[in-house]
């Protein structure tokens, strides 16, 4: 009994020593991380939207289910933030859309595949509207499965956008 | 005693470096040692949490139960690995970046689990930490010759800053896994050319018990009889 009660035991006080040393470490980083965080999203936001000012996360119902966050701009544009699955999932990519329709930019923020040529695929999608953004955008990569997630992530912005300026125009009629 | 010491923090570094010379920790020598500034900075995460681990794990040695000592170690290590996470996350966020998965690996670096089963465990506080030390900094200095190498001759520049004159110069494929096999490779022949003239290395004998091909071969390869010998 001892020899099973004892190693037992002598494990379990070791996890509880390193969870309370755990908690206090994150006691005092949280705050930190959040704030550097925080300021992370920001920057990726000024990257795919660099005329935006002053971006605001809203809530809005109904939308695509590849659609995790919006932000709208001062400007009435909105960066929408998608969650896709490429390879793996948990591939997260930026969407700037700006009032007229037009994509400002696009980035990853987040992927758990190996990146290689997909890094600067955004860059294609600029100037491009829901009218006029096709498959053959993306089609050059040798990487299908990430750059298919890309685009399905693109046309959910897209998608997104559609659905809100609707939205505010059933709004401003109704008034 | 003082002696002693010395010899076991120089064991590290030069007779028994852990990349080098025990090859160990491949995974993250291989991934980070694209550019020098990752290198550096896995070099000196797993050198912290070496100390650390090998500190602890000695102080516990007669505490802990042979039957989960191997858990036990583990927990450790992960512990240190997370607060290690978490302070960089906080406070040096691109460092945390760029060494992105290759942190939350240094739980599984066979390096620090390996001192703890060899070392720590067997040996006194200050012993250990002097072997977490010497072999923190052995890996730290492999990892920085071999991204030395990778970046300057692949990449033209070092530490992120441009060399102009190696721009015509670069072998680009230093940068890709293929580059950093081939430098690893010529990196341990080199040790292994440097530690002949001191005597080479040594190497282990180990026994024919729980050899799986110990019933085929009968201690043939101890005598140095080859395979297809028949008068075995």
């Amino acid at each position: 009994m001892k020899n099973k009660l004892f190693p037992t035991l002598a494990l379990g006080i070791i996890c509880l020593v390193v969870v309370l040393v755990l908690a206090a470490v994150n006691t005092v980083t949280a705050p930190l991380i959040e704030k550097a965080q925080a300021e992370k999203v920001q920057k990726a936001l000024a990257e795919v939207m660099p005329e935006g000012v002053n971006f605001t996360e809203i809530e809005v119902d109904g939308l695509p289910a590849a659609v995790t966050k919006v932000y709208s701009e001062d400007g009435g544009g909105y960066v929408f933030q998608m969650s896709v699955v490429g390879y793996k999932p948990g591939l997260v990519i930026l969407c700037g859309i700006d009032a007229n329709g037009v994509i400002t930019g696009a980035d990853f923020v987040s992927s758990n595949e190996t990146l290689s040529a997909e890094v600067g695929l955004g860059k294609n999608f600029i100037g491009f509207t829901s009218d006029t953004v096709t498959v053959e955008l993306v089609a050059g990569s040798t990487a299908k499965k990430t750059t298919s997630a890309y685009y399905s992530a693109i046309e959910a912005a897209l998608e997104a956008f559609e659905i809100i300026s609707q939205n505010s125009e059933g709004q401003e009629d109704t008034k | 005693m003082k002696n002693n010491k010395l010899a076991i923090l120089l064991k590290g570094i030069i007779t028994e470096n852990p990349v080098l010379i025990l090859v160990l920790g491949t995974c993250p020598t291989l991934a980070t040692t694209g550019n020098v500034i990752s290198a550096f900075s896995m070099g000196i995460a797993a050198t912290l949490v070496l100390i650390c681990s090998n500190a602890v794990i000695s102080l516990l040695r007669k505490v802990i139960p042979d039957t989960v000592r191997i858990p036990c170690y583990i927990i450790i290590i992960a512990g240190f690995v997370t607060a290690l996470q978490m302070l960089l996350q906080a406070y040096l966020p691109s460092i945390y970046d760029m060494l992105g998965v290759y942190l939350a690996l240094i739980v599984v670096n066979c390096i620090i689990l390996g001192r703890a089963e060899m070392f720590a465990r067997k040996n006194p506080v200050l012993d250990s930490v002097m072997d977490g030390v010497g072999m923190g900094i052995g890996f730290l200095v492999a990892l920085l010759l071999m991204a030395t190498v990778r970046e300057v001759f692949g990449a033209a520049s070092f530490a992120g800053i441009s060399i102009p004159f190696m721009e015509y110069f670069k072998i680009p494929i230093l940068t890709q896994a293929p580059g950093g096999y081939l430098v690893f490779g010529f990196l341990i022949a080199l040790m292994n050319k440097l530690n002949q003239k001191r005597g080479g290395v040594k190497k282990k004998s180990f026994s024919c018990e729980g050899c799986p091909s110990a019933s085929a071969c009968h201690g043939g390869c101890e005598n140095g009889i080859k395979e297809g010998d028949t008068n075995v």
